[in-house]
C-alpha cells in the first residue's frame, strides 16, 4: 500500500495538499556501514584542572612520559591522543561569571550575552553563537546532537551546546530518556520491525507526517511571519525530516546485557538521584554514544559532566568540585591537600575518559577500531590556576582518534600557547570533514564572530590570529 | 569565644562572584517620591535596540536597560506542562498523560518555564511528540468508553465520511482553537475514515481515532498558539478573537480554551471588553485557574529546586525536598486560592504547612505524609521566605550562606540587577570571625562599600536566625546572633529591622516589593519579558499589590488589559 493510501479520497483522488514537500522514501534500515563514517565526540567538564595534568614537556608520548601524571590513566591510548595545550578563548575578559561565560563559549567560540555585565544576572551567560556540535550535527545528521548530561542540578544550565544565539541546547540527564530518544521506543522494548510494516502503522506515520509537512509549509507562507518566526517553523518541518530518515537508521550495533540492565534501571528517576552518581551515570551515557555512533544514527554526541560551575559533589567528596577547585573556597586544609583532591577529581574524570575510548576501541572494523575514525575530545572550559581558578587561556584539551582520514596527529603533546580556541574548533571540524559556510573544508570556526566578541570585551591577544587550522594537530595540513 | 574555622565560605566566594563590587550599583525599584518608577526617555524608540532608562532618585543611579519592544513570537509552543493538559482537556482523559516526562527539558529560560522565545522545536522533541502522540492515540483506540466521549451523538451510525467528518469537526476546532476550514476538515476526515481498511482494523472508529488522535496532537495548530493577529500597525499586532481566547485559555489555565469561550470568539463578542472581562472572572472562578496560580508563585520562590537540595549530615532526610515542595504548594493554594490574598501574606503569613517529615525542623509534630496547616511562633516566622524551601536552598553543608540569601533577595525580590564580580579579588582566608556576619563585614569593607553593605549583606543578615536547615537559632557556635541591620532604597528612605520578621513586616508595606511582582505577573501571564509599553500596567498591579489586592485580582487585571490583546512586533 502506498502511503497516500491514507489520504486518498473514496474517488481515488489524492487530498490536494498544498505544497507538499516530495516524497521522503520510506523508512529504511541502514546497513552498518563497512567503515563508520566520521563523527565527533565532546566530552566536558567545567572549572579547571589540577596540577600535574600531564607531562610538562611537548613531545612525544609514552607510558612512561605519561607516568605520575593524571594522563597515566589512559596511558594505554598514548599512540591514539594528542594532548593540545594552551589554547585560548576568544574573550578573556568579562563582567559576569567566568564558568558560564567560558562554558557558552568553549564550543562556539563566539560573543556571549546575559551575564552580570549586560544587565542579568551573573551565570546567565549565552552564547550568540551556534555550538560546533550543533553545526556538526546539522551538517553530518540533519539532526540535533546526541547531547547528555551527568549532573544532579536540575535548576541548573549545562550551558555547552547552544543551537542558535541565546538558544542553549538541553542535554538529558537520564540515559533510559536519552536511549529512548534514540531509538524511540523504551529499553527493552521491540525494535520496530524493517521495511514496511505489516499492519499499516508505518504508512500511518508516514501519512501523518505528509499533513503535517503541509501544515507548516503553509503557515511558512503567510505574509505576517516575521523572518525570526519563519526560520522556527522551518526549523520545525525540518526536524520531522531528519526524525523521518533517522527512525529508519537501526542497525546490527548492540548493547551489552548489562548496560541495557542498568540503563533499563534509570527509568523514571529524576536528576536529583544522580547525587554522587555522575560518573556511573556518565558511563551508561558513553555506552549510548558508543551505540549511536556505531549504529550510524547519529555521528555527533556531546556528554557534559556537572554544570558551569560545577557544585556537584561526586562521590568520596564532602565539597563541590568548584570548591576543590577554587583555594579560597576550599575548606579542607591546606593548599597540597586541596590539590591532591583537584588531582583525584581529575583522575575520575580520566578513568571516565578512558572508559569512553574503551568503548570505542571495543568495536572493530578490521584491523581499526571505531575510535580511529572519528574525533573524541576530552575538554574543560577553564585553564588551571593555582589560586582564584578562572584562568580562560592554557587550556588543556586531550583529543583521540585519527578523524576522518587518519590525518590527525596523535601520540604528542604539542604546546600552543596563546591561539585561539576558533582555529581549534575549526581544526577540529576539519579532521571529521566539516565545511564550512563557504562550501570549503572548514579551517576555523566563528572566526568573525570571535573576533568582534574578543575586541567588544577587549580580550588582548597579543596579535594571534582567528583564522587557519594549527598545522600542529595534523599529521599533514589539509588544503 | 566560638570560633569559624572554616576557610573562606562558599558564600562569599559565590557573592563576591555574582554580586560583586562596582562604583554605581544600580538601585532595585528605586522611586521617586509617587509616580512612574523610572524617568523615562521622552521619546521612546520604536526600533529594537535598546532604550535607556534612568533610574531615579538615587544619587548612583545606573542606567536600566529595558526593550523598547520585544518582538515577540507569533508561534509560542505549549511548554511540556500546556501540552500536558491540553491533551487531557482535548480528548476528555480523567487526567494528563504524563508523557512529557520523557520529553526532551524545555530549554532553560531566566523567566518562568513558558516564556515563548525559550521554546522551541528540536528534532528530538518532534520525535518525543510523535512517540507520544502514537502511544496515546493507541490507547484511546483500544478504549472504547474513552473514544466514545469524542463522538457526537449525532454521528451518522456507519463508517464512512460523513460519520467521520462529524467526529472530526469538533475535535479540529479544540485541538485548533478555531473554526477549522472545510478543506482541513475534508483532510483530517479522510484519514479518519481510511485508516478502518489502510490499518486492516475490524472497528472504523477504533482505526479512525488511532490515526486521527496521533495527527492533531503533532499538528503545529495544536503545538503552537498561533497568534498571527492583524497586520501590523506601529509596533503591534492585534490578536483576533480566537487567538485572543488561546492566549487567554494558556495563561490562566495552562490549557485550551473551553466551549464557552470558543464561543465567544466564535461571533467575535470575546473583542468586547465586557464579554472578556466576564469571560476572564469566569475563567479564574474554575478549579483549572488554580494550578496556575501556585505554579507562578512556586518558580518565583524556587520551588521545583527543592528535590535537588542534598545534605550529607544525617539530619537531612532524603525526601524532606519533597516535603518542602509540598508544604510550599499546600501554602501557596491557600492563601492564594483558598484565602484570596496576595504578596503581602506570602510574606508574612506566620504558618505554614506541614508532615512527619519537615514538621520537626519547625518544632512541631505532625504525622503521616499528609500536610495540615499549623500556626507558627509569629515572632520566628513570616511567610515564604522564612519557611524552609528559601532557607535551605540558599544553604549548604558548610552553613548558611548570607551571601546568597541576600544576593537572591536582591535579583528575585526586588529584581535589583546583579553586579559582576571584581577581578582576582584578594580574600583574607587566615583571621578567624565569630560570626558569619562579622567575618562577611569584615571581609567586604575594601570592595563592599557600594553594593554588599547598603545591598546584599542586610537582606542576608535578616535571615541569619536561620541555620543551614532552615531552623530557628539565636547563637552561632557560643556566639549570640544579631540579626538586626538596615536596608535603604535611597539615602531618604531606611527601613530598620531586628530580624527576618521585622523585615518582612517592613518590606510587605513597600512599593519596590510589590513592583517586583507585577513584574512577575506580566513575565508569566504574557510569556516574554516585559517592556517600555508594560510600565504602566506594571504600576498599576503593583499599588494594586500594595493596597492588598490578591494574586489571583492581579491576574485578572492583567488578563483584562490592553496588553493582553496585541502581540508586540516591528515586523
Amino acid at each position: 500500500m502506498k502511503r497516500r493510501q491514507f489520504i486518498k479520497t473514496a474517488a481515488g483522488v489524492t487530498m490536494c495538499l498544498p505544497l507538499l514537500e516530495g516524497l521522503m522514501s520510506s523508512q529504511e534500515l541502514k546497513a552498518a556501514a563497512d567503515t563508520p563514517s566520521p563523527y565527533m565526540i565532546t566530552f566536558k567538564n567545567s572549572c579547571g584542572r589540577g596540577q600535574n595534568f600531564w607531562q610538562g614537556n611537548a613531545g612525544d608520548l609514552t607510558k612512561a612520559s605519561m607516568a605520575g601524571t593524571t594522563s597515566e590513566v589512559y596511558a594505554d591510548y598514548a599512540s591514539k591522543v594528542l594532548l593540545v595545550n594552551g589554547i585560548a578563548h576568544n574573550i578573556t575578559t568579562n563582567k559576569g561569571c567566568s564558568h558560564a561565560l567560558s562554558s557558552a563559549i568553549l564550543l562556539s567560540g563566539g560573543g556571549y550575552s546575559g551575564g552580570a555585565g549586560n544587565g542579568e544576572g551573573a551565570g546567565s551567560e549565552r552564547s550568540t553563537s551556534q555550538s560546533l556540535d550543533y553545526y556538526a550535527a546539522q551538517q553530518l545528521d540533519s539532526k540535533d546532537p546526541f547531547a547528555l548530561w551527568a549532573a544532579t542540578q536540575e535548576n541548573k544550565k549545562a550551558n555547552l551546546t547552544w543551537k542558535g544565539a541565546n538558544q542553549e541546547y538541553t542535554p538529558v540527564f537520564n540515559p533510559a530518556t536519552a536511549y529512548k530518544n534514540l531509538f524511540g521506543f523504551d529499553i527493552g522494548g521491540s525494535m520496530p520491525a524493517a521495511g514496511a510494516s505489516t499492519d499499516g502503522t508505518e504508512l500511518l506515520k508516514s501519512s501523518i507526517n505528509d499533513l503535517l509537512k503541509s501544515q507548516l509549509s503553509a503557515l511558512s507562507l503567510d505574509k505576517r511571519l516575521s523572518a525570526a518566526d519563519k526560520m522556527r517553523l522551518d526549523q520545525h518541518l525540518t526536524a520531522i525530516r531528519s526524525v523521518e530518515k533517522g527512525i529508519g537508521a537501526l542497525s546490527t550495533a548492540v548493547l551489552s546485557a548489562d548496560s541495557t540492565a542498568k540503563i533499563k534501571n534509570e527509568l523514571g528517576k529524576n536528576q536529583s538521584s544522580y547525587y554522587q552518581r555522575q560518573h556511573e551515570v556518565a558511563r551508561l551515557h558513553m555506552d549510548l554514544i558508543s551505540l549511536a555512533i556505531a549504529s550510524g544514527s547519529r555521528h555527533v554526541a556531546t556528554l557534559t559532566m556537572g554544570v558551569c560551575i560545577d557544585f556537584n559533589t561526586y562521590a568520596g567528596n564532602s565539597q563541590s568540585f568548584h570548591q576543590v577547585s577554587h583555594y579560597n573556597e576550599y575548606s579542607g586544609g591546606d593548599e597540597a591537600s586541596r590539590q591532591a583532591k583537584l588531582t583525584a577529581h581529575d583522575r575520575a574524570f580520566a578513568e571516565d575518559f578512558k572508559y569512553l575510548l574503551d568503548q570505542l576501541s571495543a568495536r572493530a572494523y578490521g584491523d581499526k577500531t571505531l575510535l580511529d575514525y572519528g574525533v573524541t575530545m576530552w575538554l574543560c572550559d577553564m585553564g588551571p590556576h593555582d589560586y582564584y581558578g578562572h584562568k580562560q587561556t592554557d587550556l588543556q584539551f586531550v583529543v583521540a582518534g585519527g578523524g576522518a582520514s587518519g590525518n590527525l596527529q596523535q601520540g604528542k603533546k604539542i604546546d600552543v600557547k596563546g591561539v585561539l580556541n576558533n582555529r581549534f574548533l575549526g581544526s577540529i571540524g576539519a579532521t571529521i570533514g566539516l565545511k564550512g559556510p563557504s562550501g570549503s573544508l572548514m579551517t576555523d570556526y566563528n572566526a568573525s564572530e570571535g573576533e568582534k566578541a574578543a575586541s567588544d570585551s577587549g580580550s588582548n591577544h597579543n596579535g594571534q590570529g582567528f583564522t587557519g587550522l594549527i598545522p600542529e594537530m595534523f599529521k599533514k595540513t589539509p588544503s | 569565644m566560638s570560633k569559624i574555622t572554616k576557610e573562606l565560605s562558599l558564600s562569599l566566594f559565590l557573592f563576591l562572584f555574582i554580586f560583586g563590587c562596582k562604583s554605581a550599583p544600580s538601585r532595585p525599584g528605586s522611586m521617586s517620591g509617587g509616580g512612574s518608577v523610572f524617568s523615562a526617555d521622552p521619546s521612546p524608540k520604536t526600533d529594537t535596540s535598546d532604550v535607556i532608562i534612568e533610574a531615579s532618585v538615587t544619587p548612583t543611579a545606573t542606567a536600566l536597560h529595558l526593550k523598547a519592544v520585544i518582538d515577540a513570537t507569533a508561534f509560542p509552543r505549549l511548554s511540556h506542562r500546556e501540552w500536558e493538559n491540553s491533551v487531557r482537556d482535548l480528548l476528555q482523559l480523567a487526567a494528563a498523560p504524563g508523557s512529557s516526562a520523557d520529553f526532551t527539558p524545555d530549554s532553560g529560560s531566566t523567566l518562568f518555564a513558558n516564556e515563548a522565545l525559550s521554546l522551541d522545536v528540536s528534532s528530538t522533541l518532534v520525535a518525543n511528540y510523535a512517540t507520544a502522540a502514537i502511544n496515546i492515540g493507541s490507547k484511546i483506540a483500544h478504549d472504547k468508553v474513552l473514544y466514545s466521549k469524542l463522538i457526537p451523538a449525532s454521528a451518522p451510525a456507519a463508517d464512512g465520511m460523513p460519520r467521520a467528518t462529524v467526529i472530526v469537526g469538533p475535535l479540529l476546532k479544540r485541538a485548533y482553537r478555531r473554526k477549522p476550514t472545510a478543506p482541513e476538515v475534508t483532510a483530517a476526515a479522510t484519514l479518519f475514515a481510511n485508516a478502518k481498511t489502510a490499518l486492516k482494523s475490524s472497528s472504523g472508529d477504533a482505526a479512525g481515532f488511532s490515526a486521527l488522535i496521533p495527527f492533531l496532537l503533532q499538528s503545529p495548530y495544536f503545538l503552537y498558539r498561533i497568534e498571527l493577529g492583524s497586520s501590523p500597525a506601529g509596533n503591534i499586532s492585534t490578536l483576533n478573537a480566537y487567538e485572543l481566547a488561546s492566549r487567554l485559555s494558556f495563561a490562566l489555565w495552562e490549557s485550551i480554551p473551553d466551549d464557552s469561550l470558543l464561543a465567544a470568539a466564535d461571533d467575535g463578542s470575546l473583542l468586547k471588553d465586557s464579554i472578556k472581562t466576564a469571560q476572564i472572572q469566569r475563567m479564574m472562578l474554575s478549579p483549572k485557574a488554580k494550578p496556575a496560580l501556585e505554579y507562578f508563585n512556586s518558580q518565583i520562590f524556587a520551588v521545583p529546586t527543592f528535590t535537588t537540595i542534598h545534605r550529607s549530615d544525617k539530619k537531612w532526610p532524603a525526601t524532606l525536598g519533597d516535603a518542602m515542595v509540598g508544604e510550599s504548594q499546600n501554602f501557596f493554594n491557600d492563601v492564594v486560592n483558598t484565602q484570596k490574598k496576595g504578596l503581602t501574606e506570602l510574606l508574612t503569613a506566620p504558618y505554614t504547612f506541614v508532615n512527619a517529615i519537615n514538621a520537626p525542623f519547625y518544632g512541631v509534630t505532625a504525622s503521616g505524609t499528609a500536610f495540615k496547616k499549623v500556626e507558627l511562633d509569629a515572632e520566628k516566622r513570616a511567610g515564604v521566605l522564612t519557611q524552609l524551601g528559601f532557607l535551605t536552598v540558599t544553604s549548604d553543608d558548610t552553613g548558611s550562606l548570607l551571601f546568597h540569601r541576600g544576593g537572591l533577595f536582591v535579583k528575585d525580590m526586588l529584581c535589583g540587577i546583579d553586579l559582576g564580580p571584581p577581578p582576582n579579588v584578594t580574600v583574607d582566608t587566615k583571621t578567624v570571625y565569630e560570626t558569619q556576619r562579622k567575618r562577611v563585614e569584615a571581609t567586604t569593607t575594601s570592595c563592599g562599600g557600594s553594593c554588599h553593605a547598603p545591598l546584599i549583606n542586610p537582606l542576608g543578615t535578616a535571615f541569619e536566625n536561620y541555620d543551614q536547615f532552615g531552623m530557628w537559632r539565636t547563637k552561632e557556635g557560643t556566639a549570640t546572633i544579631n540579626a538586626a541591620s538596615s536596608y535603604s532604597f535611597n539615602p531618604e528612605r531606611t527601613i530598620d529591622f531586628t530580624n527576618a520578621v521585622d523585615l518582612m513586616s517592613a518590606l510587605s508595606k513597600k512599593f519596590e516589593m510589590h513592583r517586583c511582582y507585577a513584574v512577575k505577573v506580566v513575565q508569566y501571564l504574557y510569556g516574554r519579558r516585559e517592556n517600555l509599553a508594560d510600565t504602566k500596567l506594571i504600576n498599576e498591579l503593583a499599588q494594586a499589590s500594595l493596597d492588598g489586592a490578591g494574586t489571583r485580582d492581579l491576574f485578572v487585571l492583567a488578563a483584562a488589559s490592553a496588553e493582553m490583546t496585541v502581540r508586540p512586533s516591528t515586523k
